[in-house]
């Protein structure tokens, strides 16, 4: 399995000479398992450099799983190069909702006047299909669904293939219910998800400085995301979710905070980096 | 046989309601979708006469435990109680009911039953919240 960032900023583009080396572009993780098959972790503004990318070599079906449908989640689908391609099917996964369909909850973006073009009128053969609760397959990959906490529904997602295991946890406030320093995994959002992965992909948007005052906005501290990759067991943890107000600097300063508060190997997210997993 | 591996991870329904049940004055219990006791909070302990620590135990026990009559006297099959009638009807459910607490003294009860369902209608568990009326009331 290979993976590479197409944008780790949360809930706001931020290109600039302050952001340059993290990157601007909104949530995208592109996910190769072995067969060659092609995953899309959301599709924020980094997603349309990603189709730009499968210039001519575009798989015939891809799949892109939505954490949820916040904007700078779902912003970039009608820039991606293959949703106007005909010869392209596109699967989209998405968090179930007790009250509309996911279709219908897209369509309220992609339809005007939010977007010239509605999701019923693109070339791409689309199939939508709520998260299922039991594991999946896509391609060689097993792919793990659990609702996760954050402000509406929510999925964190896991991605098993080739004895390898990714988990991706972008907007997530695991902090907000419980004391994460005391509390058995079982009461711990997201925990099943992540427990023993390869690789955590973690909400990071705040200071512990910061959080108080940003308490229920859905999003974690770097306390938070250095006791949860504790209790996870995680093997690296890449701090995502980059708030649109801290600078390159500031990050670098952050993940040096984790870095004291979890004795494992920590780094950020930045756009257009492989993410190792060995 | 052996017992079935706990569960790695609770729903966050059950998760968020363990927090509201946590910073609650009202007494509140929540149990997992197969009717077990998960947490009861402080103001439950008060009426049910222990800790929740020291209280763990699966719907059957909770009946035997608290032996819930009805204003007559009469025992209230599991079957009955306001949590196994929301569980099975999927909808909210109240009644009331006399138990005997675990530190032996006796309680009048109303009790509100909540069946939780997530995203998907994915029954994850239960609540219920309960309180002795007033004499005036």
């Amino acid at each position: 399995m290979r993976a590479r960032f197409w944008g780790s900023r949360g809930s706001l583009a931020s290109p600039g000479p302050d952001t340059v080396r993290t990157g601007g572009n909104t949530s995208c993780v592109e996910v190769r398992p072995d067969d060659g098959s092609l995953v899309i972790l959301d599709s924020g503004t980094g997603i349309r450099a990603l189709g730009a990318s499968l210039d001519g070599t575009a798989p015939k079906r891809i799949d892109i799983l939505l954490s949820h449908l916040h904007l700078d989640h779902l912003e970039g689908l009608g820039f991606f190069g293959p949703l106007w391609d005909r010869g392209v099917e596109l699967h989209i996964w998405g968090p179930p909702s007790p009250t509309r369909s996911l279709s219908d909850r897209i369509s309220q973006y992609l339809s005007p006047p939010l977007f010239p073009v509605r999701l019923a009128e693109v070339p791409a053969h689309l199939e939508l299909h709520d998260a299922p609760y039991e594991p999946w397959m896509l391609g060689s990959a097993t792919i793990i669904a659990r609702p996760i906490i954050h402000r509406g529904p929510t999925v964190g997602y896991r991605i098993e293939d080739g004895g390898r295991s990714l988990a991706y946890l972008t907007d997530h406030e695991p902090a907000l219910a419980v004391d994460l320093a005391t509390v058995q995994p079982e009461w711990v959002s997201g925990f099943e998800v992540a427990t023993g992965v390869d690789v955590l992909i973690h909400d990071c948007q705040y200071t512990e400085d910061e959080y108080p005052e940003r308490a229920g906005f859905g999003h974690s501290s770097t306390r938070h995301v250095a006791d949860f990759a504790r209790l996870a067991g995680a093997r690296r943890l890449l701090l995502f979710h980059h708030d649109p107000n801290h600078t390159d600097d500031e990050l670098e300063r952050l993940c040096d905070r984790v870095s004291e508060l979890w004795n494992g190997e920590v780094d950020l997210a930045r756009e257009g980096e492989e993410i190792a997993f060995g | 046989m052996t017992e079935p591996a706990p569960p790695k991870q609770r729903h966050i329904a059950l998760i968020l309601a363990k927090d509201l049940a946590a910073n609650l004055a009202s007494a509140m219990l929540l149990v997992d979708p197969d009717g077990d006791l998960v947490f009861f909070n402080e103001p439950a302990e008060r009426i049910l006469g222990r800790p929740y620590a020291e209280a763990q135990m699966s719907s059957e026990e909770l009946a035997k435990t608290f032996k819930p009559v009805d204003e007559s006297g009469e025992p209230i099959p599991l079957a009955d109680l306001p949590l196994a009638a929301a569980f099975r009807e999927g909808v909210p459910s109240h009644g009331h009911l006399r138990i005997e607490s675990m530190d032996g003294r006796t309680h009048d009860l109303e009790v509100v039953a909540i069946p939780l369902f997530a995203q998907a209608d994915q029954l994850v568990g239960g609540l219920a919240v309960f309180w002795e009326p007033s004499e005036e009331a």
